[in-house]
């Protein structure tokens, strides 16, 4: 069965934008949100700033679609944007942006490195060492057969085909286990997650 | 977690109404998304997270937002999961953002900040073969609806102001939009004379038959869209501004 590329999904929610589904904007605020906000933060050091900055560049990236051409992968473009709003912001506050570009491939590592003022915050940090507990106990509970694909697929990013030849089993039940393990990891967390 | 700062990410309070405040206006592919099992389409969401979705699932997928915040939900608790297995959860932002993103996107919407130039942009991409083939042909399918509604909202004043003159005067003033009126109205013969905001179109007998059988074809279009339909045009093409200089050259350049 032909799999979507990396980027077909991110690429098919912006046709879905064009064809007037503008919902489909939403699933891709939705998911880059925590990687804009982590990049943001880093060049601002404030993390409401950095949420204004984000929110700025949702909307920059939304008026500018038509201008997506899909040659690159989508975070990339937004990724763009989200510096140049981030650079204009310093500029504007008489602040100096960083000397030299973040790197979007040391992006992702960066990011773990991060120090933002939100760090200290005592009430965020035993929310998210909370919620972080539950995953960790939830992905520990799954049946050994959800945990390997959900593994191998989360932590060392391997394609459902590549999972396919390492745990010897169909493409199909591969897709099929990795979401009973995140519907199961669903279960746990949405409590936190949800108002009461 | 008492007040969580994550419990203030309410995908569920957001959902009412499309990014700018209004469905689609699309009508329901022929498996109505409504119909398909709430399992089957979480399953595309977990498969979409990790590109490995099909084109029709996700399509579905897109569809089924309409019909209950559930899907969104999941979308976004799948991504906090994930953010926080890869150390992205940092910052969780304090406020909605998706919420504040779509109600910025309705003002500017509401102020008329989001223009229906979008399509003319994207025409303009078009005649220069910039875009690839995928979007260019996706686009391309909403460019014809944008066109035909840019047309008919051209055409509709045109209708106004003809039918006032038909019959007694071989003149018919069309009034301001100058350049869509030369690629509307069908060719005549006769004097031409052009201002900046009106003009005024001598026609002989023959050019005014045609240039009534063309307003007759409109107004049976704009009858239709002086209905719900015009709303649904007109929405299609808000959300879509032309692109910032200062965005298209960062992006471009970088």
């Amino acid at each position: 069965m032909a799999r979507s590329s990396s980027k077909d999904t991110d690429e098919q929610l912006v046709e879905r934008v064009f064809s007037g589904e503008t919902r489909a904007f939403e699933l891709l605020v939705l998911r880059y949100q925590h990687r804009l906000l982590g990049l943001i933060g880093r060049l601002v050091r404030d993390p409401h700033e950095a949420e204004d900055i984000a929110q700025e560049t949702f909307i920059k990236a939304y008026k500018a679609l038509g201008n997506f051409r899909g040659e690159s992968a989508f975070y990339t473009w937004l990724y763009r944007i989200a510096i140049n709003t981030a650079n204009n912001y310093l500029v504007s506050r008489g602040r100096r942006p960083p000397d030299t570009d973040v790197d979007i491939d040391d992006d992702e590592q960066i990011e773990a490195q991060v120090a933002l003022a939100d760090h200290d915050d005592p009430a965020s940090n035993h929310q998210r060492d909370e919620l972080k507990k539950a995953i960790d106990q939830a992905i520990a509970e799954l049946p050994e057969d959800l945990r390997t694909a959900f593994t191998l697929r989360e932590f060392s990013g391997l394609s459902y085909e590549e999972i396919t030849e390492i745990m010897g089993c169909p493409v199909g039940t591969v897709r099929s286990r990795i979401f009973r393990a995140r519907e199961a990891i669903d279960n746990k967390i949405r409590p936190l997650l949800e108002p009461d | 977690m008492g007040n969580n700062i994550l419990q203030n990410q309410s995908v569920e309070g957001n959902i009412e109404g499309g990014i700018d405040g209004n469905s689609s206006g699309f009508a329901v592919e022929e498996n109505r998304a409504s119909d398909i099992p709430r399992a089957e389409l979480v399953e595309s969401l977990s498969a979409m997270m990790d590109d490995e979705a099909e084109s029709l699932e996700i399509r579905r997928v897109v569809k089924s937002l309409e019909h209950g915040p559930e899907l969104l939900a999941h979308w976004r608790r799948f991504h906090v999961v994930r953010a926080s297995l890869q150390h992205e959860l940092d910052q969780e932002p304090t406020v909605d953002l998706l919420a504040a993103v779509k109600a910025r996107l309705a003002e500017e919407a509401a102020a008329g900040r989001l223009s229906n130039t979008f399509h003319q942009n994207l025409l303009g991409r078009m005649k220069q073969g910039i875009m690839g083939g995928k979007l260019m042909r996706v686009a391309g399918q909403g460019l014809i609806a944008a066109s035909v509604a840019a047309a008919i909202l051209v055409g509709y004043p045109m209708l106004n102001v003809a039918q006032k003159g038909a019959g007694s005067n071989t003149q018919a003033l069309v009034a301001d939009r100058q350049a869509p009126v030369r690629d509307t109205l069908p060719q005549m013969n006769g004097d031409y004379s052009a201002s900046p905001l009106t003009r005024t179109v001598s026609l002989d007998d023959a050019a005014r038959h045609r240039l009534e059988n063309a307003v007759r074809n409109f107004s049976g279009t704009a009858a239709v869209l002086n209905s719900n339909n015009s709303r649904m045009f007109v929405n299609q093409l808000e959300p879509f501004a032309p692109p910032s200089p200062a965005i298209e050259q960062s992006a471009q350049h970088r």
